[in-house]
Parts: structure tokens; C-alpha cells; sequence
């Protein structure tokens, strides 16, 4: 096996669970459970003797209904008196403890043990033989029906343990650690009473891991996008729909650090789809049978759920192929079958309520992100969280009615979600949950071996000193400048010189940008990078002091403010000339004039220059021939650039010439 | 460090009249927003890093640098013990290259196929097991299977022209090709035969080479003959030693190498039998040409073999010592032998001469008696001959002077 530690990560949650492990190649992934499930209902059935655990518990819904739990996760550490309405459902107050709440079952007791077999009696220990053969009274051999209580707790100790359990199986091993979500809406008694509940599972729990954190580990770890990994500082938009409600969160990624900005809950979810699905074919049930079947009316409660069941395998075949998806039910009523198709355009048509209240949603958080109003296309990645989130017809609605970038990365548009892809809504969280899980194990044995408990302690209690962190509040970018008159050149279509190439940010810049230290970077940071410098002809910098200088490289350092530069497009439009666009790096596009086509481009404001790099060059070798004037043309020289801001926000930076060269150093 | 990104910059060209602006010193950076203002989320190595920045090392990056190399070396330290344990027999994990990877599975015949499974630091050493093991590794990470087709490709490859490989299971042949080869006894034999990377270090420097280049006798020849060595049906082969090796381990190395008996065979280089034609002739024609070439080959590689020793046996330093010693002792013989005080085993050595002198004497006189013994014998029948004749004579003219009476 791999010689990684058993360790699992577990994403628990209110109606779907998953569990992944690594792999033989050190790559975690999410595995089936013993019904070959990967995504494991959270859903627990006590029918007579039996305790069924996962999906296999979904179909007693139909028929005993009563004795069957769902949700037990949003329960944990609520008292009786909090249970939200629409959970109410059909808990009582525990008999013990009336502040808990609690699922009464009817089930089956085991009978009593037989007695020990007589001695002189071979047969004894069947109780029809000991029935004969002895004269003591029989005890009941019939198990007896009583009334069990359930709580929330004892429910989710039983889950947590039947996933621990498959594992296990899997890996071969005692698990010795486990990561597992938690919703950052969870209270700290919540959180406390979901640890309880893995401690009575006998789970090693290293930590407890935001959802959120989860998934943006998964997109960190190098198996994302391996084929083009993504830039290590990039704002993120995750999210989340699960089956009851959608969580949206605007994230922040610097060097693989997760801030999140802004987050907002909805009660929207796969439910929501549900309802629309459900609507849809009863209506056609009635249609197509005049058996009247409605999806308020409690006398058909036991039709609903068998559908509601079978809507489910409708949703995944839907999301998995481009075709039509059926769906099929025997005896949905009065003992008459169902069988329908579903297309796809039919699905999105049925859908769009749901896409279009997401939509909202995400706009909603969008603009109220506090001190920073965040702009759709400043967003460069979205990732898709849960399994309705793999419906094909979400992603698209999104990136359309929402304004994203065109080039915003997703795990659709690269085609990743389809066939246990690296980008498959259902098992980002629980992956994510392994990453860390190996991360905290192998903490946990250096700092066993070191005797020095602090980080490991930091992690596991959170505390407000180790999460909580200094951010920069403005950006700090490299700008090469630029000759206006090239900018005017640009005009003229000179398409052979680089410098024609202009797009909104280089002309607000001044020149060409690069950021070296973002905004919302968590204090200390250094940033190290190699910038492959592609020179104009005959460059030469103006300070250098003519020929007779040394060759150096001119770079401006400026602090600067990201903002939207908002074009109106019209069809016959001169492009603005030098005044005019002097005057939009001043005022950073604030002008707002009603036109027909909107064009928003991402536009930098220079606020202060902090000081200007002259990094000297090397002359590179004398080539001869053609390679001399090719090099001549395009002449690329490799700068590496390293850049430290310390707590207290003060900045060095350091830049040189890879191939050998004087070090500059700026300190502000 | 991990190494760093590189950013690709297109530098317009400065305006010309750019004149420094002084950065005010009253323009001081934005300050920070205060502590608390943003909440981390605690996942990640680099959220582990930061906190241990924060907590441990005073914000210095460079103590945090450190810490993190050694952690690493420690850890490529522990992931080397479990490697060389009994998980995976030491196959261990040998980068790729952009050229193993595009190899050509029609070309079969040229490949390194140590190198396709990753075992080149074992080459003909590795044995079933390992081969098998590395086979494992490769097939999972390389089988058709694992690839995803629909993969378009990536973005900075396409910029740079370079379009990703779509014969995506020829390496995956060429492990097939590999595996099979090397799990065949007697195709491994062929191969390891003629193994191109080991062949390539079998060249001998000439002796004028050698002495030009003043190089090192052991450090020359040593590896040489470990090289041979795999050919021997003989093992453990006697090795090339070093300077103090004694006389008797020299003797039995070259005795050894002189009579060198190698299973080395050259049918790995066999031209292709065309299978394709019907022509018997054609057929045993190519067969004959192969037998043949195989056959040359042979005898010029035991020749260059032998041609090897015999280099070694010219340029070795310590048949020059054996001589040498070889002649003090004689010397120190002589010299004992003349001088005043024999000793006892010099004496009983010279007692021994004598009684051999004797013995010999006494053969020689024996030989001699006879040879008297002989000659007198002769003589003997010689007079009874002699005397029978006149006997004889006598007795006919007797006769005849009776007849005659």
C-alpha cells in the first residue's frame, strides 16, 4: 500500500456524505462505500430488528417513513426550543432530557438469549429443541416491539462510524486521523456536539475543517488543473449547493492562503430542483392516466416519496450524459406505472427558477461584499460545490446572467466534471478533508518527535490569534513604462511592434503591470518570481545616461488601486486620444454614460509611486548571422524578482539578473 | 524553495524624456489593515507555514526556509527507508524524459528498455521481481486508460507551438515491449547482451592514451572488467583488486581472464528474417548471413576481450612488483646460499642434493653393470657361437675327410 498514514477525510453533510483516501498514486480520492455508493445518503432506517445506514435507508422512506431519519446532521447541539420550523418534522422531546430532541421509532427488540444448553441435551440450544426436551419455561423467543429514542447525536455517532468503517475496509488499516467538514455556520456547541459524535464513532478527528476551506484545499493541491495550474493569488467564487440549502463564499487565495471574504446561505438547494421536477411529472402522470396525483395532498405522501427517489436517478443520469434521461417507477399509484423521459433542454427550461435564484444570490453577495464591492469579472475562478451542482445547465446560466469574465476558470468549461474528473462537484469537499488530514498527521509526528505541540495545538483550537491576520489593504505592482508615443502609434495599427498590443490595463498603467504584492495579503509575505522580460529593440533605459552607461532595465514601483473601467461601445468609435486618456487613469473610469453595449474592462489607478528599480543587465553574447538579428529583435532577458513586506507593512525589494548581476534593493 | 514562477513581461520601450520622479518621502505605503480585519481559514501547508512564521521563527522567512529544507530532506530520507524496504525492492522512481516518452514503439529494437521501466540504476542487477514491480508502476501511471482524450490542449503549450503528444499509448507499448523482453530469460540474455548504455562504456583506452593521460592503472581497468564480468558463466568472478593484491590473486586473475568463458551472444543484432517472403532460399540465405555475423562478432568480442588483458596484463604494476620480489628472493637465495652460516633447511636441501647425486650414481653404476652384464652375456654367446661353429667345421671335415678316406 501507500506509504502515507490511514488517514480519511470525511465531508459530512446534512443529506450527502463522502468519504476519500489516498490512493497508490498519492492522490486522494473519493471512495465507494460497502453498496459501491460514493455519494453516501445521510440517512439512517431502523425497520424491525435492522438499522440500515446510507442509501440504502432512502428506500424505507416509502414504507416506513416513520421509522426512518434524515437530517440529523443540522440537529447536532440544538436544543429542542431552536430547531428551525422547516425541521421540525417528526421529533419529540427526549423523555430524558426534554431539551433534546429526539426521533421516536417503533422497532424490535432482540429476544432474550435461550438459556444455556442442558447438559445432558445435544439440541438445546435451539429454543424449538430446549421447548421439548426441558421442562424449565421457555423464554420468549420472539422479539419484542418497543419504543426507542433517538437523538441527533447518537444518529450521526452511527453515520460517522458506518463511514469510518468503509474506510477502513478500504485501506486495510485502523484509521489514525480524519479531517471533517463543518459548515461555517455551525456554532461552536454545534461544532463541539458533531466532535462528540465522532469521539463515540471512535474517530481519530485531527480537525475540524470549514466547507469552505475543504474545497479551496482541493483546488490548491496539484492535481487541479494539472495540465495549466491556475496562478497561486486568485479570487475565488465557491459555490456550494447541496441538497437543502446553498452556500456561496467569496474567497481570496494568496500563495495558498485562504481568506474569505464574504459568504451567504440560502435555503435553495437540490430540494428546490426537486419540487420543480416533481411538479413537472405529476402533472404529466395526471395527464397521461387521469389518476389525479398532487404533490400537496398527504394521502399521496407514499407516491411522492417514490418518485422523489426515482427523481433522484433522473438528476444524475441527466448530469452525467448530454442525452435524455428516463425515469420509471413502478406502481406510482393505484398500481399504475410511470415511465417518462426527460431532455436536457426540457430540464433547464424546468430548472430556470432555481439557476435564476442562484443567480441572484450570487449577485446579491457580490455587490455587498463589505469595505470591497467586488465586480463579477474581477472573479478569475468559480468553483462548483455538490452534487446539484454538476447539473449541466447551472454553470452556463451563471457565467451568462451573472457577468462573469469569459476566460473565469471553471471546472465545466475544461471539461473536468464528467467521469470522477478532478473538478467532480460530489468529492471536492471530502478530498479536500484528506489533504489537510495528511497535512495535520505528519504535523502531528514532527511535533511529536519535536516535543513542541504549538502549531498542532494552534490548528486544532483555532485560536482568534492564529486565524486571525494582518492583510494589506492596496496593491503593490511592477509597471514598465511606456513611451506615449508609442500609446498614439498604437492607434495606427503597427501590428509588428509589441507595443501595439495595448489593452485597457497597460494603457491605465502607463506601461506594462505586473502585481507583485496583491491587496488581502495576509502580513508577513514575500513574493519570488522570475520575470522573462521580452525587450523592444534597442532598449535602452532613459536614466542609464546614454550609450556610454551600463544596460539596465527600468521598473517603476507603485502602489495602485484595481478598479472597472467601464467602455461604451459603439460600433464607429475613434479611440480616445492622449488627453482623454491621461484623464481615465485619473479618475479610474468612474464616468457612467448610458449606452447600448457595455464593455467592463479591469483598470488600474496609480496612487503613489514608491520607488523606481534600475536593475542592470548583462549584455548577453554577440551572436552572428540570422541569431544575431533575431536576438536583436526580440531580446529577452530574465529578471528574478523577490519582494518581503513585513507585519508592520514595511517593504523590500530586491531585484536582479538571473545570469549574474548587481542586486538592487528598495526599501520603503 | 520550490523553484520559482516565471512571468513572461512584454517591456514597452520608455518614453525618452523620462525624468525620475522623486517619490516624495511624505508618500508612504497604505498601512496594513489592522489584525483581525480578515479571517484565515486553517488549511493548507501554507497556512502551517504561516503560522509558524508567526509563532515560531520572529516573521523571518529565511529561518522558516531552513526549517522547511531540512524537514524535506528528513522526509526524502524516510521516503528513501520505506522505498528500499520490502515495498517496492528499491525500483524506486526515475524522472521521465520528454524524449523516453515520444519514443517509437516500431523502433523497439533500439530502445533502452532498463530505462522505459525506470530501472537504469539497476540495469542487468535488477532481478524478476523488481522488473515486475517496475512494470506495475509504470502501467498505472501510463496505461491508455489513466489518459483522459478529452483533454484539449493546455493553453501555454499551444502558445508556445508545441502540441502535446496524441500517440498517447506509444509509451505505454514500448513498457509492454519492455516488460516483455525483460521477462523472457533468454531475450533478456540477448539483450543485456548487446545493452547499449553498458556497451557504450566498454571503450578501452589505448596504451598511448594511457600513458599520455598519465591515467590511473586501477581506476582505468577496474571498472572494465567489472563490466565483463555479467558475461561469465563462472561466478563470482575475480576482480582486477588493487595494488597489494598478492601474487597468487594476480595469477589466478589473469589465469581466470585468459580463459574467459562468456555467455555474451549477438543475435539481439540479427537483421530481420523478412517472414513476409515465400523464397525458402531468401529465407535460409538471411539465416546464414546472421549465423555468420553472430559468429564474427563473437570472436571479436573475445578478441577484444583478450586484447583487453593482454593490455592490462602489459600496463599491471604489480606483475612489475611480482617480478621484482620474484628476484629479491632469488637473490636473497644466492646470497645466503654463499655465505658462512648455512641454514638448516639450506643444509638439509643440500644433504638432499647429495643423496639424489648418490642415488643417481648408483643408477648410473647399476645402468652400467648392466651394461657390462649385457656385453659379457653377448660375448658369452658370442664364444658358444663361435665354438658350436668350429664345432661344426670340425666335425664336416671330419666327415669329409672320412668320405674322402
Amino acid at each position: 500500500m501507500s506509504a502515507l498514514p490511514p488517514v480519511v477525510g470525511i465531508n459530512f453533510g446534512n443529506s450527502y456524505a463522502s468519504i476519500a483516501v489516498f490512493t497508490k498514486e498519492n492522490v486522494a480520492e473519493c471512495i465507494a462505500n460497502q453498496d459501491g455508493e460514493r455519494q453516501i445518503a445521510c440517512a439512517i432506517a431502523f425497520i424491525g430488528q435492522e438499522v440500515y445506514i446510507g442509501n440504502q435507508a432512502k428506500p424505507h422512506l416509502v414504507k416506513n417513513a416513520k421509522n426512518t431519519l434524515l437530517g440529523f446532521r443540522d440537529l447536532l447541539g440544538i436544543s429542542y426550543d431552536e430547531i428551525p420550523s422547516h425541521l421540525g418534522g417528526n421529533l419529540v422531546q427526549h423523555p430524558d432530557d426534554p431539551s433534546i430532541p429526539a426521533w421516536k421509532l417503533e422497532v424490535l427488540q432482540p429476544p432474550p438469549r435461550p438459556l444455556p444448553p442442558l447438559s445432558n441435551s445435544t439440541h438445546a440450544n435451539t429454543p424449538s429443541a430446549s421447548a421439548q426436551h426441558s421442562a424449565l419455561a421457555t423464554p420468549a423467543s420472539e422479539p419484542v416491539p418497543v419504543t426507542r429514542y433517538i437523538t441527533a447525536l447518537e444518529a450521526s455517532t452511527l453515520f460517522l462510524h458506518s463511514l469510518a468503517q468503509s474506510a477502513e475496509d478500504f485501506l486495510g488499516n485502523p484509521l489514525t486521523g480524519a479531517v471533517i467538514t463543518v459548515p461555517s455556520s455551525f456554532t461552536p456547541k454545534q461544532r463541539s456536539a458533531l466532535l462528540q459524535a465522532a469521539k463515540d464513532a471512535s474517530i481519530p478527528v485531527l480537525q475540524l475543517l470549514d466547507e469552505s476551506g475543504a474545497a479551496a484545499l482541493t483546488t490548491l493541491s496539484p492535481t487541479w488543473c494539472a495540465a495549466d495550474p491556475l496562478p497561486g493569488n486568485r479570487t475565488q467564487l465557491l459555490i456550494d449547493v447541496g441538497h437543502s440549502s446553498t452556500t456561496i463564499t467569496l474567497l481570496v487565495l494568496r500563495e495558498g492562503l485562504i481568506i474569505p471574504l464574504a459568504s451567504s446561505t440560502h435555503p435553495i438547494g437540490g430540494h428546490t430542483v426537486d419540487e420543480l421536477l416533481l411538479k413537472h411529472f405529476c402533472t404529466e402522470f395526471t395527464k397521461k392516466t387521469k389518476t389525479p396525483l398532487n404533490p400537496k395532498d398527504t394521502s399521496d405522501t407514499r407516491s411522492i416519496q417514490k418518485l422523489l427517489l426515482a427523481l433522484e436517478h433522473t438528476k444524475r443520469t441527466i448530469s452525467a450524459s448530454p442525452t435524455a434521461a428516463s425515469l420509471s417507477i413502478e406502481s406510482l399509484k393505484s398500481g399504475i406505472d410511470f415511465t417518462s423521459t426527460i431532455n436536457r433542454l426540457r430540464f433547464d427550461l424546468l430548472a430556470r427558477p432555481f439557476y435564476a435564484a442562484l443567480s441572484t444570490a450570487v449577485q446579491e453577495l457580490l455587490s455587498s461584499t463589505q469595505q470591497t464591492a467586488t465586480d463579477p469579472i474581477t472573479i478569475d475562478e468559480i468553483v462548483y460545490v455538490g452534487g446539484t451542482a454538476s447539473l449541466p445547465g447551472l454553470d452556463e446560466h451563471l457565467s451568462v446572467s451573472s457577468g462573469f469574465r469569459e476566460d473565469a476558470e471553471t471546472a465545466f468549461k475544461r471539461g473536468e466534471v464528467v467521469g470522477g474528473g478532478v473538478g467532480d462537484p460530489t468529492t471536492i469537499l471530502s478530498r479536500g478533508c484528506t489533504y489537510q488530514a495528511l497535512l495535520v498527521s505528519e504535523l502531528a509526528e514532527d511535533q511529536e518527535r519535536n516535543g513542541n505541540k504549538e502549531v498542532l495545538e494552534g490548528i486544532q483550537r483555532e485560536e482568534k490569534k492564529n486565524v486571525q491576520a494582518t492583510v494589506t489593504s492596496r496593491t503593490i505592482g511592477l509597471v514598465f513604462p511606456k513611451n506615449i508615443d508609442a500609446l498614439t502609434a498604437a492607434g495606427n495599427g503597427d501590428a509588428a511592434h509589441p507595443d501595439s498590443l495595448t489593452d485597457e490595463l497597460t494603457r491605465s498603467a502607463g506601461g506594462s503591470y505586473v502585481p507583485l504584492i496583491l491587496k488581502e495579503t495576509p502580513l508577513p509575505a514575500r513574493r519570488t518570481f522570475n520575470l522573462l522580460l521580452i525587450l523592444p529593440p534597442n532598449y535602452s533605459s532613459p536614466l542609464s545616461g546614454g550609450e556610454g552607461g551600463k544596460k539596465s532595465v527600468l521598473i517603476e514601483l507603485w502602489e495602485v488601486e484595481e478598479g472597472i473601467k467601464i467602455e461604451k461601445r459603439k460600433p464607429s468609435k475613434e479611440l480616445p486620444d492622449d488627453d482623454e486618456d491621461s484623464e481615465t487613469v485619473k479618475d479610474g473610469g468612474d464616468e457612467d454614460e448610458e449606452e447600448e453595449e457595455e464593455v467592463k474592462h479591469a483598470v488600474i489607478n496609480k496612487l503613489a509611486l514608491v520607488g523606481v528599480l534600475e536593475v542592470p543587465v548583462k549584455e548577453p553574447p554577440k551572436a552572428t548571422g540570422k541569431k544575431a538579428q533575431e536576438a536583436k529583435d526580440r531580446e529577452q532577458v530574465l529578471i528574478s524578482i523577490k519582494a518581503v513586506r513585513s507585519i508592520d507593512g514595511g517593504l523590500v525589494v530586491e531585484a536582479c539578473h538571473v545570469e549574474g548581476g548587481a542586486k538592487v534593493v528598495l526599501q520603503a | 524553495m520550490a523553484t520559482p514562477q516565471v512571468l513572461p513581461v512584454i517591456v514597452p520601450s520608455p518614453p525618452s524624456t523620462y525624468t525620475k520622479q522623486a517619490s516624495s518621502p511624505d508618500t508612504k505605503l497604505s498601512l496594513p489593515h489592522p489584525s483581525g480585519h480578515r479571517v484565515l481559514i486553517p488549511a493548507g501547508s501554507a497556512y502551517l507555514n504561516h503560522l509558524r512564521l508567526l509563532n515560531q521563527h520572529n516573521h523571518s522567512f529565511d529561518a522558516l526556509d531552513s526549517e522547511i529544507e531540512a524537514e524535506e530532506q528528513r522526509r526524502a530520507a524516510l521516503r528513501n527507508d520505506t522505498a528500499n524496504g520490502e515495498d517496492d525492492l528499491g525500483v524506486g522512481y526515475e524522472p521521465e524524459t520528454e524524449e523516453l516518452l515520444s519514443l517509437d514503439p516500431k523502433e523497439w529494437k533500439k530502445h533502452d528498455y532498463y530505462a522505459v521501466l525506470g530501472l537504469s540504476h539497476l540495469r542487468h542487477e535488477a532481478n524478476q521481481e523488481q522488473i515486475k514491480i517496475a512494470h506495475r508502476k509504470k502501467v498505472l501511471k501510463h496505461h491508455p486508460d489513466k489518459k483522459v482524450s478529452t483533454v484539449t490542449p493546455s493553453s501555454t503549450y499551444s502558445y508556445l507551438g508545441i502540441h502535446q503528444n496524441t500517440n498517447d499509448d506509444g509509451f505505454f507499448k514500448c513498457i509492454q515491449k519492455a516488460y516483455e523482453v525483460l521477462t523472457n530469460p533468454e531475450k533478456r540474455r540477448q539483450f543485456d547482451s548487446v545493452d547499449p548504455v553498458l556497451t557504450a562504456l566498454e571503450e578501452v583506452p589505448s596504451v598511448s592514451e594511457f600513458k599520455a593521460d598519465k591515467l590511473d592503472f586501477f581506476k582505468t581497468f577496474a571498472p572494465l572488467f567489472e563490466l565483463h564480468s555479467r558475461f561469465s558463466r563462472i561466478q563470482p568472478v575475480p576482480l582486477l583488486g588493487d595494488v597489494n593484491s598478492t601474487k597468487e590473486k594476480v595469477e589466478a586473475f589473469y589465469t581466470f581472464w585468459y580463459n574467459f568463458d562468456s555467455w555474451r551472444s549477438f543475435e539481439w543484432m540479427d537483421k530481420e528474417i523478412n517472414e513476409g517472403s515465400d523464397s525458402r532460399d531468401d529465407k535460409r540465405y538471411t539465416e546464414k548471413k546472421n549465423k555468420s555475423e553472430r559468429a564474427r562478432r563473437k570472436k571479436e568480442d573475445t578478441a577484444k576481450l583478450r586484447a583487453l588483458v593482454d593490455q592490462t596484463l602489459g600496463l599491471d604494476p604489480r606483475i612489475k612488483r611480482i617480478k621484482q620480489e620474484e628476484k629479491d628472493a632469488r637473490e636473497a637465495k644466492k646470497r645466503t646460499g654463499t655465505g658462512t652460516g648455512a641454514s638448516t633447511p639450506r643444509k638439509s636441501k643440500a644433504e638432499e642434493e647429495a643423496e639424489k647425486k648418490k642415488q643417481e650414481e648408483e643408477a648410473r653404476k647399476k645402468e652400467e653393470e648392466e651394461k657390462t652384464a649385457r656385453a659379457e652375456a653377448k660375448k658369452q654367446k658370442q664364444a658358444a657361437a663361435n665354438a658350436a661353429k668350429k664345432a661344426r667345421r670340425a666335425a664336416r671335415s671330419e666327415d669329409a675327410n672320412g668320405s674322402a678316406a
